[in-house]
């Protein structure tokens, strides 16, 4: 009995991952679908779906305009989260611990809410929605992430190989910068890395505080409420590979840094 | 006459309220090895990183090589730490860490290059080529010491301050490093102010020791001083092995003291202020003490009757652990090339020493009572 | 422990000037905004009348709206089954994955879970709509195996935006749970059984106990992940999928009730505070026993 039971729970794993899987598999297999419809019935391979798609000038564009944003919240997360680890992890000041409660305000707040009072914000100081207001948004909640990431690692550094550097002749700022910022590297690394995945997956905050631009994520939004085509099968995949490239890499950083 | 290098004056250090170290006063020769010893806690790592600038005097000054040090930051003082963890950097090859300091003087690649390679060969990482490009993880624990020791060396300091630097080493290596370190300190003529907790350690290898207790130094000499002549209880029973026994004394003449335990009278030469009436815990090293049977007439001036508790096997001596009344204790150490009778657990013998070879203090309740 | 810098005690200004690009950006951005999204909310709803105070969108929501309170409740209740339903199925595949599997498999196994989530929440609506599509994926298989003849009436339900809402909070209930059990010593399995614990005893008394934390973590944040997320009920949902975001997002976009709109965002505030509060309350965890969870799952 033991024994049956022991299967079906493997079985039942296995389903799970399979099934985690399939979604996204149906996606991509269906962009090369030589069909109008980008669901079944199958009517031949192609990938002229992948032409068209590269010959978007939408998506094209989207691509810049979420890049361009991703790239500013990305620098301010995490310059911001490192000045913030250090403060947190190196010294005690007063309130140090009412701002650690609330820099995990805008983890939990929904993004919606964010998008919609900075968007009553920008409209009573008459504010122009656009890039910097989307930027500043998005970056609220990804400065903790910065700080969380980072700050995780500082806190395991050995504090005697800095005074090490200080005795061999390193000021202040040269010891930071010889030893500690390359020990800090990987969680730099992959706090980049996450936040600006993180910033380039966002709608809920972005279409509210973006005005007239188009991100990714909102030319994605556009497409789908009119009339889908295995094209939006091929932009889906063509955009999974980089995502995915990028998760991965920050596991891998993780573990292979990790302090003993 | 010897120029001092390092003098500390008036040194106290406080951590809120608690006091680590005491209004201490030392001077520290040039080429000297130098070592703190005391047990843990006791402030000798506080005085060496306030000599290296890693923490700040409360009150007291600091003077390194004639200047007034106390406000000068680590890096720009005449001292290298060699620190407990060593603290090799992680990110950087041998080469690398070695180099470190000589790169922040901002001297030449070139010159570097010839220094540390002349210095990989002075530590005896060879082949130089290999070892260079070695990063620091792949390093045994002796390879790292010698790596740390040469990364500070290789700035020619005037004075090295060594923090436990053997702690995490494995006894042969301790022993093999403490030879090396001594040889060292010799070939580089630099001063050396060494901070232990193993009292071998410091006696092995120092030209004078200052020990120290709960932010007290209590006393300061040479290694023969402080064996032969501790001026404190905690000195005396610190350094070697000793026993420890009690007695009141009854009358002093020429410096002995004779005292009252249980039946008998005990000899012992006074340490420090006694009186007629005064409780005296008196020490004696346990190599001091010989065992003859219960029936062998006793030569010595102090004997006791006692049996044998416990027969330890030290390696090059034997412990003979023993009891000499209601559970107070007396240990001799007899070492294997006195030859002689081997004795049996529970045996009665009789312990005897010579009256010079116990020192008698004044008790002050530093130390506790040897009882099992 | 810092670099030297002088007397600990006197007063550091160095760690204030290093936090404060933080403290900026939490005042400006974060609860500038909130409190005038508050004040907002006060004014009626009219471009030209922002200066008066009033209490109609508040009247306007609450009462006599019972567009609202259904909505509200629909809302809940799919965001309770989809919690329960990915707890249910999240959980033993988590401790399959701690404590099963061999070790040199284990990092396989998660990141084999992780993956498909890594990639834009549309490609997963997308693949959803696909499939539960009328004529979709599902219907094709289904046709297939014999099974219906049919089309499929699974999209534009509460059933399919449930599943779209299991599907995308697999990471935030799979990995609490994950780095919980990983956690658990396996000697404590061993002794329980050793002193007479069967295999359901052990999972009652020892292994959910243990993982108390780690399951309320992963459930409250699921059931936020669920109250904010807007294009699965949106792409999935239809009238009968309708969630109480979709409210917020048309009051601003649709309806043009921006001071409404304002309301209508700050209550979800309120429930989600309420939300957190039930589920630490009735777990008995702090909020610091929490926040632990979330640092983690940024480590995982």
């Amino acid at each position: 009995m033991i024994k049956i039971g022991k299967i079906i729970y493997k079985i039942y794993v296995i389903i799970f991952h399979i099934f985690v899987w399939v979604p996204m598999l149906v996606v991509i297999l269906l962009s090369f679908n030589n069909s109008e419809s980008p669901t079944l019935p199958w009517l031949g391979f192609t990938t002229r779906w992948y032409s068209t798609a590269l010959q978007n000038n939408l998506f094209a564009d989207s691509l810049i305009v979420s890049l361009i944003i991703c790239f500013g919240v990305t620098s301010i997360s995490v310059i911001v989260g490192l000045l913030t680890a250090m403060a947190f992890v190196r010294y005690d000041f007063p309130g140090r611990n009412l701002l650690r409660i609330s820099q995990f305000i805008p983890v939990v707040l929904p993004g919606v809410v964010f998008g919609i009072s900075l968007l009553v914000l920008a409209y009573n100081f008459k504010i122009k929605t656009g890039y910097i207001l989307t930027i500043l948004a998005t970056s609220t909640w990804n400065v903790t992430y910065g700080t969380l990431i980072i700050a995780s690692r500082l806190e395991k550094f050995d504090y005697a190989i800095e005074e090490a550097a200080l005795d061999l002749g390193a000021n202040n700022i040269r010891a930071l910068w010889r030893v500690t910022i390359p020990f800090l590297a990987p969680a730099i690394i992959v706090a980049g890395l996450y936040t600006f995945i993180n910033s380039f997956n966002d709608f809920n905050t972005t279409i509210f505080v973006i005005g007239d631009h188009v991100t990714f994520p909102i030319f994605m939004f556009s497409n789908m409420r009119s009339t889908l085509t295995p094209e939006i099968n091929a932009i889906s995949a063509m955009l999974a590979l980089p995502l995915i490239l990028t998760g991965l890499i920050n596991t891998f950083i993780q573990r292979k840094t990790r302090v003993k | 006459m010897t120029k001092v290098i390092v003098k500390v004056e008036n040194l106290t250090k406080k951590f809120g309220s608690f006091t680590a170290v005491n209004d201490i006063n030392f001077g520290i020769l040039k080429n000297e090895f130098f070592s703190l010893l005391g047990p843990s806690g006791s402030g000798k790592t506080t005085i060496l990183r306030m000599i290296s600038g890693f923490e700040r005097t409360t009150i007291g000054n600091i003077y390194i090589d004639g200047e007034l040090a106390n406000n000068i930051p680590p890096y720009k003082r005449k001292t290298n730490l060699i620190f407990q963890n060593l603290a090799l950097f992680p990110v950087m090859n041998v080469y690398k860490n070695i180099a470190f300091g000589l790169e922040m003087r901002g001297i030449a690649q070139r010159i570097i290059k010839d220094k540390v390679y002349k210095y990989l060969e002075t530590i005896n990482l060879l082949p130089i080529e290999r070892y260079a490009r070695k990063s620091i993880n792949m390093l045994s624990g002796g390879e790292k010491q010698r790596v740390a020791i040469a990364r500070s060396l290789i700035l020619e300091p005037a004075v090295l301050l060594l923090d436990e630097p053997l702690a995490s080493l494995d006894l042969k290596l301790r022993e093999q490093m403490k030879i090396e370190l001594k040889m060292i300190q010799h070939r580089v003529k630099t001063t050396f102010i060494y901070v232990t907790h193993d009292q071998t350690e410091a006696m092995a290898m120092s030209n004078r020791i200052g020990v120290m207790n709960r932010g007290e130094l209590l006393q300061l000499g040479t290694p023969e001083e402080l064996y032969s002549k501790p001026n404190c209880e905690f000195v005396a029973k610190f350094i070697g092995n000793s026993n420890k026994m009690s007695g009141t004394v009854e009358s002093i003449i020429d410096g002995i003291v004779h005292y009252r335990f249980g039946d008998s009278i005990f000899y012992a030469r006074a340490q420090n202020d006694i009186k007629v009436g005064d409780t005296v815990n008196v020490y004696t090293r346990l190599e001091d003490i010989s065992i003859s049977r219960e029936t062998d007439i006793v030569k010595y001036k102090n004997s006791i009757k006692a049996w044998v508790r416990e027969i330890v096997f030290e390696g090059n001596a034997t412990r003979v652990i023993c009891d000499y009344g209601d559970n107070k204790r007396f240990d001799a150490l007899l070492f294997a090339k006195k030859g002689g009778r081997k004795y049996k657990i529970g045996e009665k013998i009789k312990l005897g020493w010579k009256m010079e070879d116990a020192k008698a203090f004044r008790g002050n309740g530093v130390v506790k009572d040897d009882s099992f | 422990m810092t670099l030297f810098r002088g007397d600990k005690r006197r007063l550091n200004t160095k760690p204030l000037f290093l936090a404060s690009p933080a403290v900026l950006i939490l005042l400006l951005l974060v609860f500038l905004p909130l409190v005038l999204l508050v004040l907002f909310s006060f004014h009626p709803d009219a471009p030209d009348k922002q200066d008066v105070w009033t209490l109609e969108n508040y009247k306007f929501v609450f009462i006599n709206n019972p567009l609202f309170y259904k909505v509200l409740f629909q809302t809940i209740l799919i965001s309770l089954y989809a919690v329960i339903i990915s707890l249910l199925i999240c959980f033993p595949v988590a401790y399959y994955v701690a404590k099963i599997a061999r070790e040199e498999n284990r990092l396989a196994l998660v990141l084999l879970i992780l993956v498909p989530n890594m990639v834009s929440g549309f490609m997963i609506i997308l693949s959803w709509l696909l499939f539960l599509a009328d004529y979709g994926v599902l219907y094709f298989i289904l046709k297939y195996l014999k099974l219906i003849e049919g089309p499929l009436h699974i999209l534009y339900t509460r059933g399919a935006v449930t599943i779209g809402l299991v599907y995308s909070s697999t990471l935030w209930m799979f990995i609490p749970l994950y780095a919980v059990l990983e956690s658990l010593d396996n000697s404590l399995i061993e002794a329980a059984a050793d002193l007479g614990a069967s295999n359901n005893r052990v999972l009652l008394r020892i292994i959910i106990p243990y993982s108390k934390t780690a399951i309320s973590t992963g459930c409250i944040l699921t059931f936020l992940q669920a109250l904010s997320s807007y294009i699965i009920p949106r792409f999935l949902g239809g009238k009968s999928g309708l969630m109480y975001i979709q409210l917020v997002f048309d009051a601003f976009y649709t309806s043009y009730n921006w001071n409404r709109g304002a309301v209508l965002g700050l209550f979800m505030v309120v429930i989600m505070v309420v939300i957190v509060f039930i589920g630490l309350k009735t777990s008995g965890t702090s909020i610091k026993e929490a926040m632990e969870a979330i640092k983690g799952k940024e480590g995982k």
